[in-house]
This record gives structure tokens, sequence and C-alpha cells, in this order.
């Protein structure tokens, strides 16, 4: 049998030698790549002024190579992507349907419009552009400018889009990456990388995007490389083992940007019971929040707050409309979410041990490892919420919507909210406990990358923000003659 | 004798069946103790079958009504998550009747005459199952927030005590006979409580102490069970940055009061207990609890200059590991070049089992046979062949509890060997290194968006030790 493997992709070059084995452990897939002590000292950027190239190019231009980009990387004629694909199966916790939908969707993610919006929205194209003036009361003249950066991006693995939207955020911003591949989607960011240099390979764009492999906490090869003299950022996409290790390399002059791991809350109101028409839209779309991709998001509905009350009549409620949430997510269509692929142990024991208290559980489902909503007749959370996964989510009833607050924490990314006017209601409040993200029930795990993440807007991190002040001293009261006049 | 009176007879008292010897327990023909395991279990199954409403329930959907062969047993484990099953808000809330029914289910006692309606706190509702009806509850320590409950007797306490006295002389080459002779007793723990740790106190007492004047405690006072709670919950909290909504009852904060006073005056209870160790040297000693204490008296008493105080006659088996990596490397040594001791025997056990398995010269652990062992597939749960090495969840069927269910799958993940050990002894025995699931989840590389919390945490304290 063929060994799989991984090459580096440095400055345009694709690299499969100096091959080593990776993973293989605990039912993880075992793949090759190159040893990354071989590649080390290419990885970095030595000289920084080589960005220059990157000015040269019009920010329609690099929209334009990213937009190519994205039609090259069709499933149906890119070989590259088709390979990366094929091995993802063993690497990934998706099941194959999904992820060959989530692989069609890169090209309507990356068409002219939406690339626009990854830059436009959250900086402005006139800042990547040029020097944009200002006057200030003090009657300084301030040109502003958001320049690249040399970023490491540890990229998450849990989706194939982080290393499209890391792509992408890279040639926008005319920064340099350094791409980490995850060990549970080792392939997709060496395809796209291996696309670029088919494509343009002496591209300034191609030449400033790499892709590597490494065991996240090889602490002596990335003693060496975390330094402020490879990288300034590092976009750690959660991943605690690594973004535990990184920590430590944090430095004056390495900035750390964190998207950390999250949970989502759910919160669906009142109102949701009004009749029986409206119970079965929420119940779909909640199911969409659980089950999109196989509940493997940080934007995942887990935990799902509902204001049923807490009586029995508001508990019978409630277990019907799990009926429906559980009925619902059977029915979604393959390609967005399925019987998952693994089921955590630890987790059925969970749910198993459950079943035996039928005075304050309802477990709907989930004999099968095909997913489960679980009834909580209390209004508490089950113990085990932080593991829920694999289409299990947790109903909660609630007397009032006001006890959401109780639910969300520093880690609540998402809150997928029905009806949609009840968003107004906790928008103002929520994120004082840490909720960063509303959206209409049934789009939590939609996305667009235009917009803030975890709280946080990444693209307006990665750029350097460079000011030239102009102090002309008829309009600067100049600090000498201050000086002088005390 | 019958076959099943004969398992009858070893399920219900092991110690008294071997003559409290745990060698003997080991040495029976393995045809011999097979038979009275797989009858035992029919006889558990047959008794509690219809008295037992989760085994009720369990057997119903298995469409199980009487146990054929010792594999049938492992459709009826119960996973270990049964006995923390329990929504967390109940404890924190003092909801101490929706618990005791909830226990209900996982035991024959009757508990609806339990008067629990004024407890505030665990300590006063475990302390009141005992007195009213006789249910004595051991918990674990619920560092993951959630404690189990399981609903044993004093007789099953009774039982585990002298269980750990045959392991120990076992180990340590200690005559059945002997089991009565008194040792000076050093403890290095609290004296008591109702988790499995405290209980081991109570344990040394039992079979090496056996008066008050020979036993030593580091702490002299019970662990508590609310103050083990809270302490979790505050661990929780922190992590997940909601400290200040943690809900403290005004019971419990004078309890914290409490805790923090016995953690001052553990500097103390070092000196004192170190006194103490000194004034019995040369005497015979026994020594258990915690591993880190005894290091901490070890190099202590190195310091100035004793040596060998107790001779190799004395016996050490404290426990808790190297405490996360916080002990010396050479805490062993340590402590053998201060005591005189040759070995911290090794034993292998859990909450919700008697059994606590002794390491044989070969390095393995051997079960005893009023315990049935089974390998588990970790995902599916289907149980591995009972022949040759097998690797999986452990799960066992304690025959010797009467008034819950023995059949148990746990969170370990164990090396099992059925074919006989080099040792001699003709039981099942285990490989040492066992670990639990939970800490095996995720790979070292994964990038997922579950157990967030536990990961902060973990991530907090890289950050706090700089």
């Amino acid at each position: 049998m063929g060994k799989i493997v991984a090459p580096a992709v440095i400055r345009g070059e694709v690299i499969a030698d100096n091959l080593v084995s990776f993973g293989g452990r605990g039912g993880e897939m075992e793949f090759l790549s190159p040893d990354p002590d071989s590649i080390i000292d290419r990885l970095p950027l030595r000289n920084p002024g080589q960005m220059k190239r990157l000015y040269t190019l019009t920010i329609d231009e690099i929209i334009d190579y990213v937009v190519g980009l994205g039609s090259q990387l069709d499933l149906s004629k890119n070989e590259f992507m088709q390979e990366a694909l094929e091995l993802s199966y063993d690497a990934t916790e998706l099941t194959p349907s999904i992820l060959r939908w989530q692989y069609s969707l890169i090209q309507d993610y990356l068409s002219r419009d939406m690339v626009r919006g990854f830059i436009d929205v959250p900086i402005g194209i006139p800042f990547v552009e040029g020097w944009q003036q200002t006057t200030l009361a003090d009657g300084r003249v301030a040109s502003i400018r958001a320049m690249g950066s040399r970023c490491l991006h540890i990229t998450a693995g849990n989706s194939p889009m982080t290393a499209i939207i890391t792509m992408a955020r890279n040639a926008l911003t005319r920064s340099d990456a350094i791409v980490k591949s995850p060990s549970n989607d080792p392939f997709t960011a060496g395809a796209v990388a291996r696309t670029m240099v088919a494509m343009a390979p002496d591209h300034p764009l191609t030449q400033h995007f790499s892709v590597a492999y490494w065991k996240g906490g090889t602490v002596e090869f990335e003693e060496r490389l975390y330094q402020p003299r490879n990288i300034e950022k590092i976009i750690a996409w959660g991943g605690f083992a690594s973004v535990r290790h990184v920590t430590r390399y944090i430095q004056p002059g390495l900035e750390l940007i964190s998207l950390d791991p999250k949970r989502s809350a759910t919160i669906i109101g009142r109102d949701t019971f009004a009749d029986e028409a409206t119970m079965r839209d929420a119940a779909l779309r909640a199911a969409t929040d659980i089950g999109a991709s196989n509940q493997t998001g940080c934007s995942s509905a887990r935990v799902i707050l509902v204001e049923s009350g807490t009586d029995d009549d508001g508990v019978a409620m409630l277990t019907r409309f799990g009926h429906m949430i559980y009925e619902a997510m059977l029915g979604l269509p393959g390609n967005l979410s399925n019987k998952p692929k693994q089921f955590d142990a630890e987790l059925r024991a969970d749910i198993q041990g459950l079943r035996a208290t039928p005075d304050f559980y309802e477990v709907i489902g989930g004999r099968d490892d095909e997913g489960a909503i679980i009834v909580s007749k209390l209004d508490d959370v089950v113990d085990f919420y932080p593991r829920l996964s694999g289409r299990v989510a947790n109903l909660v009833p609630i007397d009032d919507i006001a006890d959401a607050g109780r639910f969300v924490n520093a880690y609540t990314q998402t809150v997928g909210v029905y009806p949609e006017a009840l968003k107004a209601k906790l928008r103002d409040e929520l994120p004082l406990f840490g909720a960063q993200r509303f959206v209409t029930l049934g789009y939590a795990m939609t996305s667009n990358p235009a917009l803030p993440q975890d709280a946080i807007e990444p693209v307006r991190r990665m750029v350097k923000w460079i000011v030239d002040e102009s102090c002309p001293a008829e309009d600067c009261p100049p600090l000498w003659a201050g000086a002088t006049a005390g | 004798m019958s076959i099943a009176e004969e398992a009858l007879r070893m399920a219900n008292d092991p110690p008294e069946y071997f003559g409290w010897s745990g060698l003997a327990s080991h040495q029976l023909p393995r045809e011999e103790w097979q038979a009275m395991q797989l009858s035992g279990l029919q006889q558990r199954f047959a008794d509690l079958n219809g008295r037992l409403a989760v085994l009720t329930a369990t057997a119903q959907e298995m469409g199980i009504d009487r146990i054929g062969s010792i594999e049938d047993g492992a459709n009826l484990l119960f996973p270990h998550t049964v006995y923390k099953s329990y929504p967390v808000s109940l404890l924190e809330r003092n909801r101490f009747r929706q618990l005791t029914k909830w226990l209900s289910r996982l035991t024959t006692i009757d508990l609806s005459e339990a008067d629990v309606d004024d407890c505030e706190g665990i300590d006063a509702w475990l302390k009141a199952l005992e007195d009213s009806v006789g249910l004595s509850v051991t918990h674990s320590s619920g560092t993951s927030g959630t404690m189990t409950f399981l609903p044993r007797t004093n007789d099953g306490y009774r039982i585990i005590s002298e269980v750990f006295g045959m392991s120990s002389r076992e180990s340590n080459g200690i005559d059945a006979g002997e089991r009565n002779e008194p040792w000076h007793t050093f403890y290095l723990g609290f004296r008591g409580g109702r988790s499995h740790a405290a209980r081991a106190g109570g344990w040394a007492y039992d079979n090496f102490a056996h008066t008050p004047e020979n036993f030593h405690t580091l702490y002299d006072a019970d662990m508590s069970s609310d103050v083990m709670f809270m302490a979790a919950r505050v661990r929780l909290a922190e992590a997940r940055g909601e400290l200040d909504r943690l809900e403290i009852s005004p019971a419990m904060k004078a309890r914290q009061a409490e805790f923090e006073e016995t953690q001052r005056k553990s500097a103390q209870a070092l000196d004192r207990i170190f006194e103490q160790m000194i004034a019995l040297r040369g005497e015979r000693v026994y020594i258990g609890g915690m591993n880190g204490a005894m290091t901490e008296l070890a190099q202590r008493g190195l310091a100035e200059g004793y040596r060998d105080t107790f001779g190799p006659g004395c016996i050490v088996q404290t426990g808790g590991g190297n405490k996360g990596g916080l002990l010396p490397d050479n805490w062993q040594e340590l402590i053998f070049e201060f005591t005189g001791a040759q070995r911290i025997a090794q034993y292998y056990g859990m909450t919700e089992v008697t059994m606590i398995a002794p390491m044989c010269d070969q390095g393995h652990y051997h079960i005893p046979p009023w315990v049935v062992a089974y390998v588990l597939d970790p995902d599916t749960g289907e149980p591995r062949p009972r022949e040759g090495v097998q690797t999986g969840r452990a799960a066992f069927f304690d025959l010797v509890p009467q008034t819950y269910w023995g059949g148990f799958a746990s969170g370990d993940e164990i090396t099992v060997d059925f074919s006989p050990c080099a040792c001699g002894r003709t039981t099942y025995h285990a490989h040492p290194q066992i670990q639990r699931f939970s800490e095996k989840r995720g790979g070292d590389d994964k990038i997922t968006c579950a157990a967030a919390d536990d990961a902060h945490a973990a991530a907090i304290e890289v950050l706090v030790q700089g």
C-alpha cells in the first residue's frame, strides 16, 4: 500500500523529501510529511523586505487572484483537491458526504463579492490600498494604512473552510503566512497551496503562502520558529494542545490572536409554542443548528434553553418539542448531517446513565449512536455538557427568558435565537456574561468571514496599523515653543 | 456443599470464606472459582431483578430474564455514570428529598422513611440516611464537579476493610493468623469521612491499629463531603469564569473557613506527626495515607539525620502517585531511606467494587475471585473474549453487594490477561498500565471545540505556572 504523504509547500515550492511519519496512534491516521527540522530554516521569511512585491499588486489584482484560485479549486477539475478530499476521509471526524459537500462550497465562498467583503467590511479597502488622511483636533494630520504582517496560522481541522479563510485573509491583507496544518485536516491547506503553485508559481501571493505540518507542542522546533525575528503574529484557531504551548512563546514582538475553542447556546422563547406550525419551524431550525456538519463546529447548538416553563405541563411540551427536533434532525439532508462517524464512548456512558434517571431526564433516541436529544426535566444542564457531540443536544426548560443568562459564560460563542424578535431583548445583556454572536435560529452553522469572530476582528488584528503624523508648526503648537514660554 | 452454596458463602463474606488470607483467595483452582462466579452471578440476578428499579428496567430492555453464562452478565453492567446521573443542581440547592428518591432506584433498602428534609448539606444528608434507614453511602472525590454516590451498607464496608487487610498482609508477607496483632499506625490523611479515600483511614485502623492509642492521623478531623464538593465547584467555576456566580449557602460558607483552617494547620500537623514518628523509632509501624505528606516527612527526617527509622519490618503503603509531577523524582527512595521500608505495595481498585487488587512479584494486579472481570470494546461496549490478553474498558461484576447491583462498567482502560500468571496465582491479572478514558480522549493535536472548559483550565494552569 502506498504511503500517504502531506507535502510541505514553502514559498512556491512543493517539498516531499526527508519524509517522516506522523499520527497513527489511538485511531488517528498515519501520514508522512517532511521532517520539520529539515524545513525549519526555509519556513520563515528571512527578509521582510521581500513583502514589497505584495505592494506592487492592487487590491483588485489580489481579489482577481483569490477569485481565480477559487475557480481553480473546483473539485471536479482539481486533482490536488480531489486527492486531499479522498485522504481526508480517514483524518476527519466528518463523514464523507459532509466533507465532500463542504469542499463543494469553496467556490461560492470565493466569489468576487464575498472575497471583496472579507477585506472591505472589516478594514475598508482604502486603508489597505493607501494612506487615509485625517486631521485631528490638535492640528496634526495623520495618514493611516493597514499593512501586512508575518503570521503563523495554527488552523482548526473541524472544517476545511478554515484553510480557505486563512488563504484569503492572508492575501487580502498582503501578509506572509506559515500555515501549520492540524492532524485532523493535514491535506486541505496543502492542496490549496499546491494549486497556487500550479496556477502562478512566481506570483507574490503564492510566494507568501506556506504550509507545513509538525506536531503541535514540539517544543524544540517551535522555540526556534516562534521568534519575533521570524513571525509577528500567531493566529491560533483553538486546539488547546497547540494554544497551551503557544502561550509560552508569546513575548514582546510576538502577538497571539486566539480564536479559542468555544461552545454555543440556543435560546428559544415562549412564542414558539403559539401553534403547531411555529413549533415545527423552530424544531427544524434547532435540528439544523445541532446536526449541521454533525455538530463539529464551535457554533453548533449543544445546550438549548427553552422558555417552556418548568412545571409538568411545560416539561411535557418540551418533551414533545424534543421529539420534533429529533425527527427533524434525522430528516436533515445527508450532505449536511448524518449518523456520526464516531461516537464518544464516555458520552455514550453518560447518556446511558441518564436513562436510569427518568425523574430528571428523558433521552430521545441515541440507541444507535445516531444522535440524541436529552430533555432535562429540571432547569439545569447535564453536568457533562462540555462533551456534547455527535448530534447530542440538551434541552433545558426555563420559566423566564431572563434565566438564560445563568447558562451563558466566558466560553459561549454563538447564540441561536427564536423567534427573531427575542434577539433584541438578549443582545444587550448576554454579552456581559460572554455571548459573542447572535444569529437567527437555523443559521448558526453558516458564517461569513467578513464579520467579527469570537468577539474580535481577526483581520484588523492581523494587519499592522501604521500611522504617518504630520505636524505643521503653525497648526500644532511646538513643544519647544511651549518650553521657552514657560 | 453445592456450588451454589459455596458461591453464596464466598460472595456474602469473602474474608471469612478465605480465612482472611489474601493468598488463599488467589489459589483456588480455576474451574472452582469460575463455576462459583457463574453461580454467584445467577443468584444475585435472580434475587435483585424485580426489586432494584434500575436493574429491572435494564433487564427488561435487554430482554434478559436469566443468566446462562458469565458473558450474559456483560449485558447487565451499569455504566459508571449511573451513580452520578442526578442533576448536580440538586446538590447545590440541598434538594435531598429528590436526591434520596433518585438513590432509591439504585438500592433495595427502603428509603421512603428516610428523614432528610432538614438537611443543610451532603454530610447531614448522608448521616441522616445512615441514622434513619441504615444506608451507608460512599462518594467519589468529585473533582469533575459531580459526585458519584454508591449506596452501600455498613456490612459492605466491614468486608471492604477486611479485604484491604487481606491484600495488605498478602503484599507485605504477613500471615492471616497475625491479623489481630496491633501495629503503631500512622495514617497521613483525614481520620475518616464518607469518600472512598477518606474511608481508607478506617481500614488502617481496623486492620493494623485496632486501638485508638495506636492510631495517629495527620489531620485530627473527618474529611467533609461538603467541603470536597465545594472545592470542586470552586475549581470548575474558576475555570469557567463564573466564580462570582457560584451559589454558596451560608452553611457552606461557615465550613469553607473550617476547610481553610485545616489547611492552615497542616504545617503543624506535619510537625506533630513527625514527632510521633520519631518517638516510635525502632518500633513496628504501619504507615498509610498520601505519598506527598510521606515524602515531606522523609525529607525532613533525612535532613535531621534519621535513617532506617523503623527497620525492614515496617509497612509503608501510601498512595496518590507523584502528585502530578510535584514530588521529587526520587520520592520513593527518600521514603525507603527514611523509614527502612523496602517497598510501597501497589493496588488497583475503585470506589464501586469490593476489590483492592494487590500487585504480584510479576507486576500484575490480581483480581479476586469474588469479582468477575470483563474487558469491553471501548466503542461498542461488547465484551471481548475472556481469553488471552485483552485491552479495553474495565468492567466488573462484584458478587459481594446484596442490596445494589454489582455489575459496573468503569471509565478505565485496562489490559487483562486471562491466562495464568507466572507468580502462581490462579486468578486473572491486569497489567499495570491503567488509565482513565476521559484523560485519553481527544488525541494531542486534534482541534475540536468540545471540552473547552477542561482545556481552558489546563491552559490557565500553564499560564499561572509561567
